[in-house]
Formats: structure tokens, C-alpha cells, sequence
């Protein structure tokens, strides 16, 4: 981890209170990886808010460095991406900062997401602005030989066969609030266009996709690979489901329940209020189910589902 | 097996700030502040429990450029700590209910010392119990494995009493706010060790000048001044307190006037010397404490915001005194008009 002023490339609006944000990245800092967080300090904008802490954010996307055949020098630096939602005075703040602006980041923190294993089934969800990370990892295991599942254009899951394909769910409350439609043009990496056009959505009402939430989409691909599973073996299929979320706490309590339900393998990244976030001040932790509590920002924030007790996390 | 020592040394050369006690200004300039038989290679430390036990912040702070480092609280027992939120953002402050989480002496002793052993700058360990037998026994236990390992640095230099934490059901803020069993529970400490002993105070009591009196005549080497200021936000929409314990302690800029005013006031009442925390966010911030009369403070919330807050402050601190004229920070006090 480093600290260090990054100079903003993007900082601009793709869905009603949504922020895409991109800063570029120090040459000689390895990539951040899918999971992992920065913290960046918002400028001091607003009368009588005073806020003094640093906000945390997931990566949502990483572009390496250009350079040319002939040259040592980068033609254009590596960035990092991050969306996030205007709650408060901090990222209201953070949404004023024009292109070419300073911005003090620490970087990477936290754990990543752990691969799937081999021949195991990436299931990828995001709920809200917990897409951020899940796009991120979904185009990393893309690009690490895994395919979308209906990279053929074909947005059955129960026809597709590979093992090594990924799903990708992504929860909204509603279509308006879907980033880079109607309105929001085409801003964002080309690799989140690629993955919302392949991504499987559900809306809490029902204007788009699955009329309910992502576990219920996630309960509708279930019965939907039970069908394939039928004529193969029932079983194996279903244990090599890899669930992989992020979103608000109800939702990673309704996936925990239904990862446990079906057994199969799940990690979440988790959310948490943060003051320092390098592990030392305590202050970020969930529930944990051995008893105790774990740190967001140190201990995760990707989690085991089984380590967390996310019931009582939402109580 | 890594030698921990060359570890520590070379990170220390790729990181910005100057080595403790070494400042090449054309002339002398003393930094140097005495608590107990302790000497602080300057004035600026970090707060119990903004900075963990040091190895949190190794990337990102030159950690040996420190006055001293002030551990987060050690317990008798292992302490889970509050259930979440623990944390609330206030106007240029933080509300923090953390309750004392941490691994017990025991655990302390075998995985946090051996680090600490490392640093080069003073180490202070806080202490939190909720019984005086709490607050005794972890010191017998720290000065019995000091005792048994008296080979190199022992880690630890002194201890700092914390006598009010306000997130403690039982104890902590309760010993803070009676003088009578302050002077009690620091006469029983000071037959336990001679490494300087610094009673923390809270600023939720009537006089704290009284209870500042009460440590000297326990025998405190010296007092910090203050400890969070009890606090409390409501979410309106859910109609219910924003963290999990209702109340929690008030930390950050927001408490900076107060915690100044309780240094002018403890600094008149007591002779040993006193420590001032309480919102430092910038040099003049600590300035003002040391104008107050303290002899040392520490930056603890403006951690969250910048890591590098303790070492700029220490740097604004020199830049004001060379601007000042001022050779000696322990001079610092006397100079309030």
C-alpha cells in the first residue's frame, strides 16, 4: 500500500447519483486486483459538513499502461476505475473534483477475490453500486480464459456447457437507475459495455430483466442448470457453482443463506463504515460466526460466506 | 528467518522524514521532551488506538521519526470489543465505540512486542481494565516478561493509564472521574514499575484540574489531556442512534478547543508534565496545546485523514519555533501571553 496524489482522468455522472471515477495509477505499483479498495480524500467543499475521513471505494477496473514499440515511456499511464454513489457531503465532494485534479489515494488495501478453482462455475452478483467490483472481477476472469456465458449471443445458461464460463447478475431497483443506458450514453470502459450487454439483470420492479432480486435470479439460473444437470450429473454440477457478490446487506444475507442452502462455495465483498482503513483503528467490523468480529478493510473485504454472520449484521 | 531489525532499517531509508533526533539546522534546536526517566526525541506521538501496534501503518509512516508510539489499549483479558457500527462522522469529527478491542497482555506480550521491540522511538503502552486488580496485573505481567528478557530494547518505555474510556460498561470512565480512586489505582501502579506512568484524563468530569491533582499525587510521571468527549448522533429516518452503543467518544477537530482548555487548565494545577491530544490536525493545532502548556501532544483522528499528519506536524512545529526563535520546545510552554 502507498499513499500518493493521483491526478483524475474521469470523474463523471452514468446514472442518477452514479460516479465513474478514474485516477491515474503509479507506474511501479503492481495492479490492483478485483476485491481490493482505495481510500481517497474529499476535498473540504461544504459549508458546515466539515468531513475529516478519507472514503473507501472498491476498483471497479484497471487498464495498464501503453507503451509504444520503440519507446521505454508510456504513451499513456495505467488508470484505475471506480464507480461510486453520491450519499453524503464526502462524495458529493468527490463528485465536484474536475479532470485534472489531485487526489490523495491509499492503495491497494484489502484482500482479493480468490479465483475459481478449476472447472468450477463463476457465478458473479452485484446488487446496486456493489456492480463495481463484480464487473471488475467478471472481466478479469474473462480475460483469464473464462467466457461469458453467453458469449455466443446467447443468453441461456442451460445451453451453455463450459465449465469455465462465468454468469454475470447484476440487481437494480429499477431500469432508470441501470448505468450507461438511455441517458448515460456510452461513457465507461468498453469491457463494462461488454459485460452489461452479456449480464443477466433483475429489478426490484420488474422494468428490466427478472421482476425481483438477484437472488432470485440466481434462484431461476439455479432450476434452469438443474434441468442441464438432469441429463448430466446432478451433483457435480451443483457443487462446482462458485458464488462470488457484492451489494447491500440484505442481499449478501439472502445469498448467504442460499449459498449454504445449495452448498456451494461463496465469497462476498463486504461494506462497512471505515475510519482508517489499514486494520488499525477497529472500527469497520461484521459479526463474525466463530464469534468476535472481523475487519472489513484488513481481515476482508472479501470474506468467506461462511465466516461472516450476516443475519445479524442486518438486524 | 528475516532479521527484523534490517527489515525495519531499510524501509526506513525509502521513506520520507527525518531520523529521531538527528536535524541538521545550522544550529540546536532541542526537541527533546522529558517524562519521567523517559526522554521523547520530540514532541509529536501518535494516540492510543488510532494507530494500532505500529505494523498497520509500516507502509505508510517512517514510524522510528516518532516522539513516541502510544499502542492501542491492552486489556487483561482478550476483549471482542462493541458490535457494529462502531463509527459515526460528525462535523469535523468522528464518534468511535470500539470498546477496548484487543488480543490481552498475554497475546500482546507473544505477537505485538516483537515488533514494538523493533521501533526507535519510545513505545507507551496504554493500559485499560475495569477493575484496579485489571490495570495491576497487566503491568506485573509486562514488567515479569520484561524482567525474563532483558536482552536489547525491552519495546516498551512507559505506560499511559486509561483511566476514561468512555465505551466501557464497567470501569475505565468510571475510575477517570473520582479523584480519590485516580490517586488509589496510580500509587498501586507506581509500586509496580518505574518506567514513566501517564494517567489519561477525561474531559466528561466537572474539574479536571482535581483529577489531574490526584494522578500527581499517585505518583504520575506525567498526565495526557484529554480523551474523547462522551458524544452522540441519531439517524432521524430510523430514529435510532447511529452506532450500536448509543453513545461513543467524540474525537477530531471538533474537541480541539476543549482539549486546549483542559491543558491550560490542567498545566496550572499540576507540576509533572502534561500531554495534550484532542483534534491535532496541523502544527499550529499542536502549537496551541504546547502554548497551553502542554510539554508533548499526540495526532491521533488526522491519522484517518492523512497519515503523514504526526510527521508534518512535527516539521510545522520546527519551522515555527526557527521562526520564533524559540531553541527549546519544552520553552514553549512559558510563552503564552
Amino acid at each position: 500500500m502507498r499513499q500518493f496524489n493521483a491526478t483524475v482522468a474521469i470523474n463523471r455522472a452514468i446514472a442518477p447519483d452514479w460516479m465513474h471515477m478514474a485516477f491515474e495509477w503509479p507506474s511501479d505499483m503492481p495492479a490492483p486486483k478485483p476485491g481490493q479498495f482505495f481510500t481517497a480524500l474529499p476535498p473540504v467543499i461544504e459549508q458546515g459538513a466539515g468531513t475529516i475521513l478519507r472514503r473507501p471505494f472498491a476498483f471497479a477496473g484497471f487498464e495498464e499502461a501503453q507503451t509504444k514499440k520503440d519507446s521505454t515511456k508510456p504513451s499513456r499511464p495505467a488508470y484505475a476505475h471506480s464507480i461510486y454513489q453520491v450519499r453524503g457531503p464526502g462524495t458529493r465532494a468527490l463528485a465536484s473534483i474536475q479532470p485534472g485534479s489531485s487526489l490523495d489515494i491509499i492503495a491497494p488495501l484489502g484482500n482479493a477475490f480468490p479465483y475459481p478453482e478449476r472447472g468450477e462455475q463463476a457465478i458473479i452478483a452485484g446488487g446496486g453500486i456493489g456492480i463495481g467490483p463484480m464487473l471488475f472481477l467478471a472481466e478479469q476472469l474473462g480475460a483469464g480464459g473464462y467466457a461469458s456465458a453467453a458469449e455466443s449471443g446467447d443468453m441461456d445458461a442451460s445451453k451453455d456447457t463450459r465449465s469455465s464460463s462465468i454468469i454475470l447478475v447484476l440487481g437494480f431497483r429499477s431500469a432508470s437507475l441501470i448505468p450507461f443506458s438511455s441517458s448515460f450514453s456510452a461513457a465507461g470502459l468498453p469491457s463494462w459495455k461488454k459485460l452489461l450487454k452479456k449480464a443477466f439483470f433483475s429489478t426490484d420492479d420488474g422494468s428490466a430483466g427478472i421482476h425481483g432480486t438477484v437472488r432470485d435470479a440466481l434462484e431461476a439460473l439455479w432450476l434452469q442448470t438443474d434441468g442441464l444437470k438432469a441429463s448430466r450429473s446432478k451433483s457435480l454440477v451443483q457443487r462446482l457453482w462458485h458464488l462470488y457478490g457484492c451489494g447491500p446487506g440484505p442481499m449478501l444475507a439472502s445469498l448467504a443463506q442460499f449459498a449454504a442452502k445449495n452448498q456451494i462455495q461463496a465469497h462476498f465483498s463486504a461494506e462497512q463504515w471505515m475510519a482508517c482503513g489499514v486494520g488499525a483503528c477497529h472500527g469497520c467490523v461484521l459479526p463474525a460466526v466463530s464469534g468476535g468480529f472481523l475487519r472489513v478493510c484488513a481481515d476482508g473485504p472479501v470474506f468467506d460466506a461462511r465466516t461472516i454472520d450476516w443475519e445479524k449484521n442486518v438486524q | 528467518m528475516k532479521n527484523p531489525d534490517q527489515e525495519q532499517s531499510k524501509k526506513n531509508e525509502s521513506l520520507a522524514g527525518s531520523p529521531a533526533g538527528v536535524l541538521n539546522l545550522g544550529y540546536d534546536l532541542n526537541l527533546s521532551v522529558h517524562i519521567g526517566s523517559l526522554i521523547m526525541p520530540n514532541p509529536v506521538g501518535v494516540a492510543s488506538g488510532t494507530f494500532g501496534y505500529g505494523e498497520e501503518y509500516d507502509e505508510l509512516v517512517h514510524i522510528d521519526a516518532l516522539g513516541a508510539l502510544y499502542t492501542k489499549a491492552v486489556t487483561l483479558e482478550p476483549r471482542e470489543g462493541n458490535p457494529p457500527p462502531r463509527l459515526v462522522e460528525t462535523p469535523m469529527g468522528l464518534i468511535n465505540s470500539i470498546g477496548l478491542a484487543n488480543p490481552g497482555v498475554e497475546q500482546f506480550l507473544k505477537e505485538k512486542l516483537p515488533s514494538l521491540k523493533t521501533r526507535r522511538c519510545p513505545i507507551i503502552v496504554n493500559v485499560a481494565g475495569s477493575t484496579e486488580d485489571d490495570y495491576i496485573h497487566v503491568i506485573e505481567q509486562i514488567e515479569a516478561h520484561l524482567a525474563s528478557t532483558d536482552t536489547g530494547r525491552p519495546g516498551i518505555d512507559g505506560y499511559e493509564i486509561n483511566v476514561s474510556c468512555p465505551n466501557v460498561h464497567r470501569g475505565g470512565m468510571s475510575f477517570g472521574i473520582d479523584p480519590r480512586l485516580v490517586e488509589r489505582l496510580t500509587h498501586s501502579l507506581r509500586q509496580k514499575t518505574s518506567r514513566p506512568l501517564i494517567i489519561k484524563l477525561s474531559p466528561n468530569v466537572t474539574d479536571i484540574a482535581e483529577i489531574a491533582r490526584a494522578a500527581e499525587a499517585g505518583g504520575a510521571d506525567a498526565v495526557s489531556c484529554i480523551n474523547t468527549v462522551v458524544g452522540m448522533v441519531i439517524d432521524t429516518e430510523k430514529m435510532k442512534p447511529a452506532i450500536a452503543m448509543g453513545t461513543g467518544g467524540l474525537s477530531g477537530p471538533a474537541i480541539r478547543p476543549i482539549g486546549v482548555a483542559a491543558t491550560y487548565k490542567v498545566s496550572k494545577a499540576v507540576h509533572i508534565p502534561v500531554i495534550g491530544l484532542g483534534g491535532i490536525t496541523n502544527a499550529s493545532d499542536a502549537i496551541q496545546y504546547l502554548l497551553a502548556g502542554a510539554q508533548a501532544v499526540q495526532v491521533g483522528t488526522a491519522l484517518f485523514s492523512d497519515p503523514r499528519a504526526p510527521l508534518k506536524v512535527l516539521d510545522g512545529i520546527i519551522e515555527w519555533m526557527k521562526r520564533h526563535s524559540v531553541r527549546s520546545v519544552s520553552d514553549i510552554r512559558f510563552m503564552l501571553r
